[in-house]
């Protein structure tokens, strides 16, 4: 079912710790006298922020469709963002820019290690500094190096050490000489994207047709009280709306673009499938009609497999369970991991 | 005057009162040093027992005062059982009373200083009580025992920012004095633990089912409670040396803008206190002998408190004796800062160093040396303690004591101007305006915000804009925020009792947090995200202009602001309709708005008039308008009747005026110039 | 409404609505999310930046689902599995556990 080398990627993601040498996050400093309200146009969710938090956001065309996965982030008075998604986001940034704000690209200059894992944190503040146990989840601090933000995309433990090229390849070999202690594995972007997949993070690299942050369970991250690039669009899909999106368990292979049928009727489609490595099951994303969203729904492919509607994310993350005051990798065995999922929501 | 000795006493200018009327604002005229405050009195309650001397002899033996708590029924909190309350009196039926402790522990204070025959001018002897809950929301009462029991008539101040209220308190004394506003003052605070405290510390998780810890393995903290009161005095003013004094060398505030609840982990906030308080005390870190901790044993604060003071202190933290006194008396929350100063102070005199209980083997991340090894008292001599208190709303106040006053340090004297005044409020009989209220406030956080942390934040920001201020980078380390309130806010601590009903161990945790009389002021650091000096005036109509005039004397001597956002908001009570709303003026240094020409308190009206013009160098015949900014009884309204006229004024043709408030916590006036 | 639904399966996602709606209704009123209720989404994650919610507002949470839908979810019950997302929150509600399947902390994700 899942390729050995991506299996051991994932394991270190899932158990102890994982490093991404050089991200694909395209990072972006929005500075200027007019950076707020160009950021609240450019950026759809709410935008409070504390010095140094960050915030889960998008980038949305016209049309209300997320182009990236945005993690915008308050660095005094400009805002930081991490942008992923399948393409380069500056165009459409400096196309839809508005007043005297400017957009610095970071990603000539800089690039983005990951360290990813239930132990990243101990790693981390081994290579980078103590400080940096007490970064909170969805916050950068400044390091000697840069900057460290911590937003996981895995469900464990996950930073993002953004330094200049000239010094990447020296924390690099830090975390690489230091991380032989914690098992370190060097991971895929592949291996990240299945992580990041069985906690239900959005994925902007696998957005299928034409659907709206709000088919997509997101209009969360919207701002509801003030206007943005694409928001009339999204207010009219609100209204017009007939899918949304759902979590299936598969009892057997299924794929993107299968039909999903209820008693024989068609209701939706799959958009995305894999297989879950510590669910042992086929999992997808099915577009389904709006009232099906819900967990605990039994369904199948027109191929005949069964699926059932769940709650994600699939994992009881081993992060939940460790807590840097108290734990090291070192003696692991010392913590009592959640039981795994009772058997009540697969699928027949 | 000639640079004082190196103790601070000066026995050739004793009891000279013309030396006293010439410290004054700006310019400070003649008056070039700074004189050395001295500590000539100690008082204290706590759950070791009436007055000062139980506290070091158990430091001496080890022995904590937290036991189970059976004054109030708390088993639905199980399993949390313990606190650091006063057993021993309520044992033998004395009731808890608040009233009570604190005359106890003024009174010990006062005798200790050797006061109770000396003749003092009553209006000369200030108060300044620290309190996180006063006596049931009775906030300025304790202060009103503490000048009662000795009967002084000078200024009263009641400052509460939660557990930094009396380390707050202790330090506003000393400048008090040093701004000539009385010869002596009483510093202190004081807290009575009720349930309804002990079961919001414990919806919130911090409390531990065992005894506190602090710095050491086991996580949770233990509640406590009394009064503590130290007698501030100019040491060369007084006409007998102490036994054994401890000088006041300087204290420093600051605001995390972090979290309601949480410190900032880094310890930033607090780093920039003890910096803050190392410069005004002339202290560098490496003189630094000792650190009275404020760790509380709970995750957040001790290990954000460590990475502060190893900011702050640099190579110095690698072997600094650094301890906690939590694990004897509890956490007594606003009497806090004043019973552990009491403990160093104590401890200092005795040729020891106040030791840390139950640390065990410690935490991964914590002092080296938490003089932890057995519990008890270490001998050892400190020259220069620092003592910290860390509050909610991310309040910070560090306090510098010392066994010799550091040599004559100059006084600084900057220009002080009004450089924004923003009021936005709600007449009486008018329903609120919260949509416009809420937009007033810009995008922020806006979950469940208070009538009072509306208006605060909405009249604040306003303010800032009026300035022509974009607050960035370090201009928000060195922007303060001085607030003024009657009392909590209302709405949200009616939602806290409300949620009470469900049960103590149902309490609302984000109401509670809310209850605490400068969380809107907190509120506000978050917004703006100023971070520089945070404090909580509380009292009567005349609060809103004895906070101005605090930060306005604040920016004057001091260099580690240079803007501070003051004024004060009220909240209606729930089922009236009175005025309510907020006014925040923005006060710089070296700035281009009308100047703030001199300041003073004082016990009556009159002499805070003649005491600001005196400062300010004019004749009382050269103003040209005279305002009462305490003419309504809400705060905004009198800073709208006082300050906001009075920089009308100074716009058109009038040249200097004088803005005045008298109220039950005593006179102020401050003089103003239009440029 | 009819959507071509077994009676079943009408009632359970009737019974799935009526209970979002109020999960919706709790976040608002009683823990103070600043959105509008369509846009609480199923996926919506409750702690971080999300919803706004923090470690202060965990107990809370408890309270507020327990006296809701009058359950009392026994120590441990309620970890940080079940607290990730509404729809998370949702099945708690819907299947309450006898008994403590987790006994993490609740927090936000990290």
């Amino acid at each position: 079912m899942i390729a050995a080398n991506l299996l051991a990627e994932y394991n270190a993601i899932r158990s102890s710790t994982a490093l991404v040498r050089a991200s694909h996050t395209h990072v972006v400093r929005l500075h200027g006298r007019d950076a707020q309200s160009a950021a609240q146009w450019l950026l759809p969710s709410r935008l409070y922020l504390r010095d140094a938090q960050a915030r889960q956001s998008l980038l949305l065309d016209e049309q209300g469709r997320p182009l990236a996965d945005v993690l915008v982030a308050a660095d005094d008075a400009d805002y930081l963002l991490l942008i992923d998604g399948p393409l380069d986001p500056i165009p459409h940034m400096r196309a839809h820019l508005r007043g005297d704000a400017q957009i610095e690209s970071l990603s000539e200059t800089h690039q983005v290690i990951e360290v990813h894992g239930p132990w990243a944190w101990e790693l981390l503040s081994q290579v980078l500094g103590e400080d940096l146990l007490a970064l909170p989840y969805l916050n950068f601090f400044r390091i000697d190096e840069g900057l460290c933000v911590r937003a996981g995309r895995t469900g464990e433990f996950g930073y993002q050490v953004i330094v200049s090229r000239a010094d990447a390849q020296s924390v690099v070999d830090r975390f690489v000489a230091r991380g032989a202690e914690f098992d370190l594995v060097e991971v895929s972007p592949h291996a990240l994207s299945l992580a990041s997949f069985e906690n239900w993070f959005f994925d902007a690299h696998h957005v299928a047709g034409d659907v709206t942050a709000v088919e997509l369970s997101l209009s969360w991250r919207l701002a509801h009280d003030r206007d943005f690039l694409g928001r009339d669009a999204i207010v009219a899909r609100r209204a017009s709306r007939t899918r949304a999106q759902a979590c299936v368990l598969a009892a057997g292979e299924v794929f993107a673009g299968d039909r999903v049928l209820l008693a024989g009727r068609d209701v939706g489609c799959l958009s995305r499938s894999a297989f879950s490595p510590t669910r042992q099951r086929w999992f997808a994303t099915a577009q389904l009609e709006k009232r099906l969203a819900f967990a605990g729904i039994d369904l199948a492919t027109e191929r005949g497999v069964a699926l059932r509607t769940i709650a994600p994310p699939l994992v009881d993350n081993q992060s939940l369970y460790v807590d840097p005051r108290r734990h090291s990798y070192k003696t692991r065995h010392e913590v009592a991991f959640g039981v795994a999922f009772a058997g009540r929501e697969s699928p027949r | 005057m000639c640079p004082t000795e190196a103790d601070g006493f000066d026995d050739r200018s004793h009891s000279n009162h013309q030396a006293q009327a010439s410290l004054t604002f700006v310019p400070v005229g003649a008056l070039q040093h700074r004189p050395a405050i001295v500590v000539t009195g100690l008082g204290a309650i706590s759950s070791l027992g009436r007055g000062v001397a139980p506290i070091i002899q158990a430091m001496v033996e080890g022995r904590d005062g937290l036991s189970e708590m059976t004054r109030f029924d708390i088993t639905a909190l199980h399993p949390i059982r313990y606190a650091g309350w006063l057993r021993e009196s309520w044992e033998r039926r004395e009731p808890a009373s608040l009233e009570s402790w604190v005359r106890a522990a003024v009174r010990e204070a006062w005798n200790d200083a050797g006061l109770a025959d000396v003749s003092i001018a009553p209006e000369r002897i200030a108060v300044v009580s620290g309190t996180t809950l006063g006596e049931e929301g009775a906030l300025s009462r304790s202060a009103d025992y503490a000048a009662d029991e000795v009967g002084a008539r000078g200024p009263r101040w009641t400052i509460s920012t939660a557990c930094a209220s009396s380390a707050n308190s202790i330090g506003l004394g000393r400048d008090l004095i040093e701004w000539g506003d009385a010869d002596v003052v009483i510093v202190g605070g004081v807290e009575k633990l009720v349930v309804e405290i002990m079961a919001g510390f414990a919806v919130l998780g911090v409390l531990g089912s065992e005894k506190c810890a602090p710095f050491g393995e086991q996580i949770g903290t233990t509640l406590g409670e009394g009064a503590g009161f130290l007698v501030l005095e100019r040491a060369d003013l007084r006409a007998t040396r102490p036994r054994s004094p401890a000088f006041v060398l300087g204290y420093a505030l600051s605001g995390d803008a972090w979290h309601e609840t949480s410190p900032d982990p880094r310890g930033s906030g607090l780093a920039r206190a003890i910096s803050a308080c190392l410069v005004d005390a002339s202290v560098e870190p490496d003189a630094v002998d000792y650190v009275n901790a404020h760790a509380t044993g709970t995750a957040a604060n001790d290990d954000a408190e460590w990475r502060g003071i190893r900011k702050a202190l640099g190579a110095r933290s690698a072997n600094i004796p650094v301890s906690a006194s939590k694990g004897f008396l509890g956490h007594a929350q606003g009497a806090a800062g004043v019973l552990e100063t009491i403990a160093t102070i104590g401890c200092m005199q005795l040729g020891t160093i106040p030791p840390s209980l139950r640390v065990g083997r410690g935490r991964s991340s914590g002092p080296a040396d938490t003089v932890g090894e057995t519990g008890r008292a270490r001998e050892g001599v400190i020259d220069v303690s620092l003592s910290n208190s860390m509050a909610f709303g991310g309040a910070n106040a560090v306090v510098a004591v010392a066994r010799r006053a550091t040599s004559a340090r100059p006084v600084t004297a900057r220009s002080v101007s009004i450089e924004g005044l923003s009021i936005k409020r709600t007449p009486a009989g008018c329903p609120r305006d919260d949509v416009s209220l809420a937009a007033a406030c810009g995008d922020t956080d806006m979950r469940a915000p208070d009538p009072s942390t509306l208006y605060a934040i909405a009249s604040a920001r306003a303010a800032l804009g009026q300035a022509g201020l974009r607050l960035s980078g370090a201009s928000k380390d060195r922007t303060g925020l001085f607030g003024a309130c009657v009392g909590p806010p209302r709405a949200s601590v009616e939602e806290y009792r409300e949620s009470l009903k469900r049960g103590l161990d149902r309490a609302s945790a984000p109401a509670f947090a809310r209850t605490v009389a400068h969380a809107p002021l907190g509120a506000v650091s978050r917004a703006l995200g100023a971070r520089g000096p945070l404090s909580m005036v509380v009292g009567d109509d005349v609060a809103g202009l004895l906070a101005i005039a605090y930060a306005a004397r604040w920016l004057a001597v001091r260099t580690d602001a240079d803007h501070i956002i003051a004024g004060g908001f009220d909240e209606r009570p729930l089922d009236s309709m009175d005025d309510e709303g907020a006014a925040f003026a923005v006060l710089s240094s070296e700035g281009s708005g009308p100047l703030v020409r001199g300041v003073a308190t004082a016990a009556t009206l009159r002499e805070a008039v003649e005491r600001a013009l005196s400062s300010a160098s004019f004749d009382p015949r050269s103003v040209d308008l005279t305002l009462d900014a305490s003419s309504d009884p809400s705060i905004a309204y009198g800073l709208e009747a006082g300050l906001e006229v009075a920089l009308d004024a100074l716009r058109g043709e009038a040249r200097r005026v004088l803005v005045t408030a008298e109220g039950p916590q005593g006179s102020v006036a401050l003089v103003l110039e239009a440029r | 409404m009819n959507d071509g639904f077994s009676l079943a399966l009408t009632a359970q996602i009737e019974r799935s609505e009526q209970t979002l709606e109020r999960v919706r209704r709790v976040l608002i009123q009683r823990l103070k999310v600043a959105l509008p209720p369509e846009q609480i989404d199923l996926d919506a994650p409750l702690f971080g930046t999300g919803l706004g919610l923090d470690s202060v507002d965990a107990v809370e949470l408890v309270i507020a689902i327990e006296t809701e839908f009058g359950l009392n979810l026994p120590e441990g019950t309620a970890g940080p599995v079940q607290f990730r997302t509404v729809s998370s929150l949702l099945e708690l509600i819907l299947n309450p556990p006898a008994v403590a399947l987790t006994a993490g902390r609740v927090s936000a994700a990290p």
